[in-house]
């Protein structure tokens, strides 16, 4: 009898990936998750002995990016988070079955493993005209996020149109979409924004979740810390040309060619927070400002109407050409939630250490209000 | 007269329903609807047309980046702009390896179960296999260890009784035609054809700056600076070795797998 693949330690000996290795890949996660160095034993621990939790991903008004995105996974590799660390029942881009046998497999999961599964949505959900917009096996979107997401353990809304509407809830919104949040509230909820979200963050949620069996701290929008955290302006490589005044002043320009700061072209980056800069996308490629392109605030709320258009500047950057902390220009942004919680048991150490500091725990937050029409910045 | 309705069809990007009217093992009449409406035509009236590029692109995730120069396009036909060269050739090779691997996407990971049975590899001859992917191709991983490792790690797969992505199959069903061997073979492929995706569209990643949605389009031109004697510039003599390296080992994998 072969022995059984039922974790990641033995799928990664499979593929010839030594321990060390494989500890490796757990600093890695820990890294990224900023969770203190002291839990390394606890991820490796979990990752070899989960047990293969159930995952169904649900597809909405979906553009099937945060799928494809998802495929793109390089640390760990999607096949691994597939078959190897979970088991994936349903997803309608990738699965085996179709028609009723899909749905069959999906009521299944709902009815036997109720409050075990996680359930990860992409694409938003329309509420205008009895949600019409959006039937699957002739149920509403509504009709099933409102079972699936409700009898899960966990739900992962990943990309902007899940989080809170995305592209599709902007002006006029024709089809009353509102993200999964607004759509079923009360479930147990973690927004990963972006368009789509990035692989990375998507990973080390699931393991952080497979580690600690709870999700990881968020902030007021119940986007994790770790990913949503910082502004991208703190992090971008093109910060000095921002506060030395080097700007790209015209596509191809001298600037453009150097690498300068992008601002001027209209880049959201003093604006918007993600760890874009650092984790970079398709296995530590690249990032839009790297290529050339400035930053669209696509993990920002609402950015589709409130960080538009995207070629003009932002109005008010706040700390022009001055060298300002994350903290104090990320207020309005990421003001977390000031709820009190206590220290019990290893996740909530790793809560703790994970808050931001008090300063912006308790600060008066703005959220950010309706778009601001652009204004003209004195050319220096 | 029988009525058959498949409601999701799965393995495609948006949300389909067909219904087929079937009388004597003939299907006699269909109708197909798209049950998810977004109404972008609707949401992009009145915007920017500098940006709508950005927006057009979000129609679909899985064919990505090929709305985007499509409507990028229409804007420069319509105020008359012309591009520069370079410009041309950096959303030629966006959109090249788009064709690419996208045909192997949907080769493999959207159509290939339609027709591999999976639980049926499991009943192939390591050796055979082998034998019958040497005659197709030179491809340097087509050993009978190699067809073992991959049939091992299908049968821990279906021994451990959670089949996921796989456990809404037909498998064993008589429309599959493939001997088992020629499953063994295209499972191994599937899973290599997973990490090869991954690797090729680094190429829009260096040009595009992500995939999938990579943002570099202008109207008028791209966002890729280009400079031989700047290390910033986007791309650069380290970056186009870099693209080549990748094209070189993603045309290997189609030619020879």
């Amino acid at each position: 009898m072969l022995q059984l693949e039922r974790d990641l330690r033995t799928a990664m000996e499979r593929h010839g990936i030594t321990r060390r290795e494989f500890l490796g890949f757990c600093m890695g996660m820990v890294a990224t998750l900023a969770i203190p160095p002291r839990y390394l034993g606890q991820v490796s621990k979990a990752l070899q002995n989960a047990n293969r939790p159930v995952l169904v991903w649900l597809e909405f008004q979906d553009c099937a990016g945060n799928s494809e995105s998802m495929l793109r996974s390089s640390h760990p590799p999607v096949l691994d988070v597939v078959l190897d660390t979970l088991s994936w029942e349903y997803h309608e881009l990738i699965m085996a079955g179709a028609g009723h046998q899909a749905e069959e497999a999906l009521h299944r999961i709902v009815t036997e493993q109720q409050g075990q599964y996680l359930a990860v949505v992409e694409g938003s959900i329309p509420m205008a005209d009895d949600g019409v917009y959006c039937t699957i096996g002739g149920r509403s979107a509504l009709d099933i996020a409102r079972e699936v997401c409700g009898n899960a353990a966990a739900t992962i809304a990943v990309g902007a149109c899940a989080w809170d509407g995305g592209l599709v809830r902007s002006s006029p919104n024709p089809t009353g979409a509102v993200g999964v949040g607004e759509a079923v509230p009360g479930i147990t909820l973690i927004n990963l924004g972006g368009c789509p979200h990035n692989p990375a963050n998507t990973a080390a949620v699931l393991v952080h979740y497979l580690t600690f069996g709870e999700l990881p701290a968020t902030d007021r929008y119940n986007r994790p810390l770790f990913a949503y955290g910082e502004l991208i302006h703190d992090q971008c490589e093109r910060r000095a040309h921002f506060d030395a005044g080097r700007f790209v002043q015209a596509w191809g320009d001298e600037g453009h060619r150097k690498g300068w700061c992008l601002y001027k072209m209209g880049c959201k980056g003093p604006e918007a927070t993600y760890n874009c800069p650092i984790v970079r996308w398709n296995d530590g490629t690249s990032w839009p400002v790297k290529a050339g392109h400035g930053c669209i605030a696509c993990a920002s709320p609402r950015f589709w109407d409130t960080m538009t258009p995207f070629y003009n500047r932002l109005p008010n950057p706040p700390g022009f050409g001055v060298d300002v902390t994350a903290g104090e220009i990320g207020l309005w942004l990421t003001g977390a939630t000031a709820a009190a919680f206590a220290a019990h048991g290893v996740a909530s150490a790793v809560r703790a250490r994970m808050r931001p500091d008090e300063r912006v725990v308790n600060a008066e937050v703005e959220p950010p209000g309706e778009p601001t029409p652009p204004a003209t910045i004195d050319e220096e | 007269m029988a009525r058959i309705v498949v409601d999701p069809v799965t393995r495609i990007e948006g949300h389909l329903r067909i219904e087929a009217e079937v009388d004597g093992g003939t299907v006699t009449d269909a109708w197909s609807s798209g049950t998810m409406f977004r109404g972008i035509e609707l949401i992009l009236r009145g915007r920017d047309p500098r940006e709508a590029w950005i927006w057009a692109q979000r129609i679909c995730g899985v064919c990505t980046t090929v709305h985007a120069l499509a409507s990028v396009r229409a804007v420069e036909n319509a105020l008359g702009i012309a591009i520069p060269d370079n410009a041309r050739l950096v959303r030629s090779l966006i959109a090249g390896s788009q064709v690419v691997q996208d045909h192997v996407i949907h080769f493999y990971h959207l159509h290939a179960l339609d027709w591999v049975d999976i639980a049926n590899a499991l009943e192939a001859d390591p050796a055979a296999t082998a034998t019958l992917a040497q005659s197709i191709s030179p491809w340097e991983k087509s050993s009978a260890t190699y067809f073992k490792g991959i049939q091992d790690r299908v049968r821990g797969l279906v021994d451990s009784g959670q089949l996921s992505l796989f456990s809404s199959g037909y498998w064993g069903h008589p429309a599959y035609r493939l001997p088992p061997e020629a499953n063994l073979m295209a499972v191994a492929h599937y899973i290599e054809a997973l990490e090869w995706q991954r690797d090729i569209i680094r190429i829009q990643a260096v040009l595009g700056g992500k995939n999938p949605h990579p943002q570099t389009y202008l109207v008028g031109g791209m966002a890729t600076s280009m400079d031989p004697n700047e290390p910033d510039a986007t791309i650069t003599f380290e970056r186009i070795a870099f693209l080549r390296e990748l094209i070189k080992t993603a045309r290997r994998f189609v030619e020879q797998v």
